[in-house]
């Protein structure tokens, strides 16, 4: 998993100090109070492809993403360091590179989440490849929470944002993906659980 | 009021089952399991201080133990073969055990098999036998039983003969079954190494016992009663036994490390370390190496593959050249050697050698992604040929439209597998091999540590340098190869013991080459590999085969594209090299070969036959029998009895050992087709020694086929 840089953390830090008041408060509508250092590398002069921030919570850094594949709905986007994510509406789909990756994802999407009547469940399947390169399968039950209103404020204007949060269990295992959407219903920010061992991932996502 | 709203997907669990496992522990159970795992005894079986537990380890796992207390040190590799067998491979030095003044250097092997698993209401039991073939001084038998309460608190019980039936002894009870198991014989050991059967469970028995408290995750406190008198201890090296009462504390600072400490019979302190792991738990699992890049649909998306030096779009109406050119140079940066590219049609033939990867099927997909952002829209087929020197092995035909609509379906693993082709290639040609397939070289300079063990004067010698070589290939299938091996520093040279063998010294003057050639050409050979027909591979190699024989082998395998069985045989005739390590020979020569069986049993178990005639002239039989992990790691034992007496043999009586292998992919999370084996024989004698010579044909082919192929199926989307 390259999005684990420790080394490069702290230049990043240091880079990027001061960096951008929106992304300060996204962190803060994720729970992150002290902004533990994410940040997007927008480049400023925008010579780089659309990008979206990728952190996992437990390492405490981040990492700019371009978007390499787009089929359909289906997006797939690359860190600098070679790891890759595939995502559908937002929702995270899979990993590659993450070392241990989450193979493969089957979720409701926001598309059928969004306006349906609450209490909304689903099942979500999480598959991995273990040590002896078999399948596993994790399955969970999961319910959509009532979606509550966030306000970023963003210069003189503010967002309003939707939040909808999954919870998920099954016998061993809970967690609760949220998801911020913004009024023309994207995703504008998320933290999505992909295991026991990379635990959250939050993204801050590309807006046009 | 609300209604609820449920989602359905199509999501065809049932099917899915195919290349899954559902019911893997998640890695916060592995954790927990590692938390409550057995402890070690002091001869590395599971257990508590000195006695026996009744528990088995987690399945696979594989253990490093050291022990020691004044005057006894002992070293000890364990691995839990099922999840109802371990095995316990042990070297004791004693100082002064039965002669004052004597140290003694005791090889044994234990196993213990455990009877019933532990429920709600009944505890784990098991049954073992420790020091089964050696001289017996730590000879014992039990049968011993461990509860769990509150998952914190262990309590052990058992019954135990031999040393562990010399403390606190009673009647045997088995005696009532049969009078001879009244008394335990003495036995003469011969040259040892053979199986005492005649003396399991015999002789007076004792009553152990234990508790364990699981204080935290770090922290294990154990009081144990010991049924071991420590007779030959207490006669003989001053032991004192004043209580039978044991009492350990293990310290676990990580999971995979344990630390002990023990305060032994109220008389004596001891210490133990001890690690573990899982051959089915690579430290990096799903490897480190980049994502692969995204599969370029021919319509309906786009893709962005600058990252990985690939065109955007597909080489339409682009020449064959610049194809070939485009592909050889993506193949090369992702660890692939294109050697041949034949477009016909809605079809390309490609066949290449994986040198990056280990697990073919990675390579296929690496392979196929590539060509899925080269080759023109109108190609539909890709017919992949994964080479083995230059020699066709299997052919993979994936459709390339199955390819661009799997690559975001969540049970995408065996979707594939199943839609992808596998067939024997054959002899295959390709009428135009890329223009610089051919001639292929390669050169290296790398570390290499070769260590000598149990030699009673120094039981670990090793042994340290480079290994510089090379290989050149100048037409497909034919390899000229060469190692020198220049020691830089290491101590196997001062080993004083020379063979007293009866035997033709076919190995046992290793200490001889060692002294006089401590550097050396390792080998210097040609090698011809071939396919002679359908489901057959052949070999031919000549030169100096190995460090201790120069000449020819002809191996033939038949190994059919799937099924469990495989058949081959191995005819060589060879010289014995001098000491030097040179081009010099000695008088010695002999013709060897074998018919050889291989099985796999499934579930990654692997047996293997081998009868023949072996360096010495005798006749035999090998029998091998291990335990392949789909990652490449083996574990495994094998034994050759051969018609030499165990008096001609000598110590030992026959020869036996484990081996062990491991890729470096394992261990490092980088893919490499390179890895660490090696033998441990307890003695390395003359009888039933075979030649080693390189690139046997069956752990090659068996890695382009199935099952491998299968299991290892996920790796083609890595």
């Amino acid at each position: 998993m390259k999005l684990i840089k420790p080394a490069a953390l702290s230049v990043l830090v240091l880079t990027l100090t001061g960096c951008d008041e929106y992304t300060d408060r996204l962190d803060r509508l994720a729970g992150l109070e002290e902004s533990e250092g994410f940040s997007i590398p927008v480049p400023a002069d925008g010579s780089r492809p659309v990008l979206m921030d990728a952190g996992l919570e437990k390492f405490g850094s981040s990492e700019g993403l371009v978007r390499i594949s787009s089929r359909g709905p289906i997006e797939i986007w690359r860190a600098e360091e070679g790891d890759t994510l595939t995502l559908r509406q937002g929702i995270v789909l899979g990993t590659r590179a993450f070392t241990p990756d989450l193979f493969s994802v089957e979720a409701a999407l926001p598309s059928q989440w969004m306006d349906a009547t609450r209490p909304a469940t689903a099942e979500r399947i999480h598959r991995y490849v273990d040590g002896l390169e078999q399948v596993y399968i994790r399955a969970y039950s999961c319910v959509f929470s009532e979606t509550s209103r966030d306000e970023l404020p963003l210069g003189a204007e503010t967002l309003q944002l939707n939040r909808t949060d999954e919870d998920c269990y099954n016998a061993t295992q809970s967690f609760t993906n949220s998801y911020w959407m913004n009024g023309s219903g994207q995703m504008v920010l998320s933290r999505q659980w992909l295991g026991p061992e990379l635990g959250y991932l939050l993204l801050k996502h590309y807006l046009p | 009021m609300s209604s609820s709203t449920r989602f359905h997907r199509a999501t065809a669990l049932g099917t899915c089952l195919l290349l899954s496992s559902v019911g893997a522990p998640s890695a916060q159970e592995l954790a927990y399991q590692r938390a409550t795992q057995p402890t070690l005894s002091f001869y590395g079986m599971p257990g508590l201080v000195d006695m026996p537990s009744g528990e088995m380890l987690p399945d696979a796992e594989v253990t490093a133990l050291y022990s020691y207390y004044p005057k006894k040190q002992r070293f000890a590799l364990g691995f839990q073969v099922t999840p109802w067998l371990y095995a316990s491979y042990q070297y004791s030095v004693s100082e002064d055990i039965l002669t004052e003044g004597v140290t003694r250097y005791d090889r044994a092997f234990g196993l213990a098999a455990r009877l019933w698993t532990e429920n709600a209401w009944r505890p784990s039991v098991i049954v073992g036998i420790n020091d089964m073939a050696g001289t017996s001084i730590f000879a014992s038998e039990y049968i011993t039983a461990t509860k769990t309460f509150q998952d914190r608190i262990k309590v052990t019980g058992g019954i135990g003969w031999g040393r562990l039936g010399s403390y606190g002894g009673f009647k045997n009870p088995l005696s009532y079954i049969d009078d001879r198991f009244e008394t335990r014989p003495d036995t003469d050991f011969g040259e040892g190494g053979t199986f005492e059967a005649g003396q399991w469970f015999r002789g007076p028995a004792a009553l152990f016992g234990g508790v364990e408290w699981q204080v935290n995750d770090q922290w294990t406190a154990i009081l144990e009663y010991s049924s071991d008198a420590y007779e030959n201890e207490v006669a003989n090296a001053g032991y004192e036994h004043n209580t039978p009462l044991n009492f350990g504390l293990h310290f676990r600072p990580q999971p995979g490390l344990n630390i002990g400490a023990y305060a032994l019979n109220g008389s004596t302190f001891g210490i133990s370390a001890s690690i573990t792991a899982n051959p089915k738990s690579p430290p990096f699992r799903n490897g480190r190496e980049t994502a692969p890049p995204p599969i370029s649909p021919r319509s309906g998306g786009t893709v962005d593959l600058a990252a990985w030096d690939l065109p955007s779009r597909q080489l339409d109406g682009q020449s064959e050249e610049t194809i070939r050119a485009q592909v050889e140079a993506a193949f090369e940066a992702d660890g692939i050697r294109l050697e041949g590219l034949e477009i016909d049609g809605d079809s390309a033939r490609v066949g290449f050698t994986a040198t990056r990867y280990n697990s073919q099927p990675q390579a296929l997909g690496r392979a196929s992604r590539i060509l899925a952002a080269i080759l023109p829209s109108e190609v539909e087929t890709f017919v992949l040929q994964p080479l083995f020197y230059g020699q066709g092995t299997s052919s993979i035909t994936i459709v390339r439209s199955d390819l661009e609509d799997l690559e975001a379906a969540p049970d995408r693993i065996w979707r594939s597998y199943v839609r992808a082709q596998i067939e024997d290639a054959g002899d295959l040609r390709f009428t135009d091999f890329v223009a610089d397939a051919y001639p292929q070289q390669r050169w290296y300079a790398r570390p290499y540590f070769a260590p000598a063990l149990f030699d009673p004067d120094d039981p670990f010698r090793a042994d340290f340098g480079v290994d510089i070589g090379g290989s050149y290939a100048p037409l497909p299938g034919l390899v000229l190869s060469g190692n020198y091996r220049q020691k830089l520093f290491g101590n196997r040279d001062e080993s004083t013991r020379s063979s007293d063998s009866v035997l033709p010294h076919v190995r046992s003057d290793v200490v001889e080459y060692d002294k006089n050639g401590a550097s050396f050409i390792s080998h210097l050979t040609a090698e011809y590999f071939f396919r002679p027909g359908q489901n057959l591979y052949g070999r031919t190699t000549a030169g100096l085969l190995e460090r201790m024989y120069g000449g020819v082998s002809a191996e033939l395998l038949w190994k059919p594209i799937e099924g469990p069985l495989a058949l081959g045989g191995e005819l060589n005739y060879v010289v014995q090299r001098d000491f030097e390590g040179g081009f010099g020979f000695q008088d010695y020569d002999t013709v060897t070969g074998h018919v050889s069986a291989y099985y796999e049993f499934g579930g990654g178990y692997f047996g293997q036959i081998d009868a023949g005639k072996y360096l010495a002239g005798d006749y035999g039989t090998t029998l091998q029998f291990s335990r392949d992990f789909v990652n490449g790691v083996r574990l495994g034992a094998f034994a050759t009895r051969t018609d030499v007496s165990y008096e001609d043999f000598g110590e030992g009586s026959f020869d036996k050992g484990i081996f062990l292998e491991v890729p470096f992919a394992w261990v490092s999370g980088v893919p490499s087709r390179r890895g660490f084996a090696t033998a441990i024989r307890p003695i390395q004698r003359d009888g039933g020694a075979r030649l080693a010579v390189r690139n046997r044909l069956y752990p090659t082919v068996k890695t382009y086929q199935d099952p491998e192929m299968r299991e290892r199926w996920a790796g083609y989307w890595r």
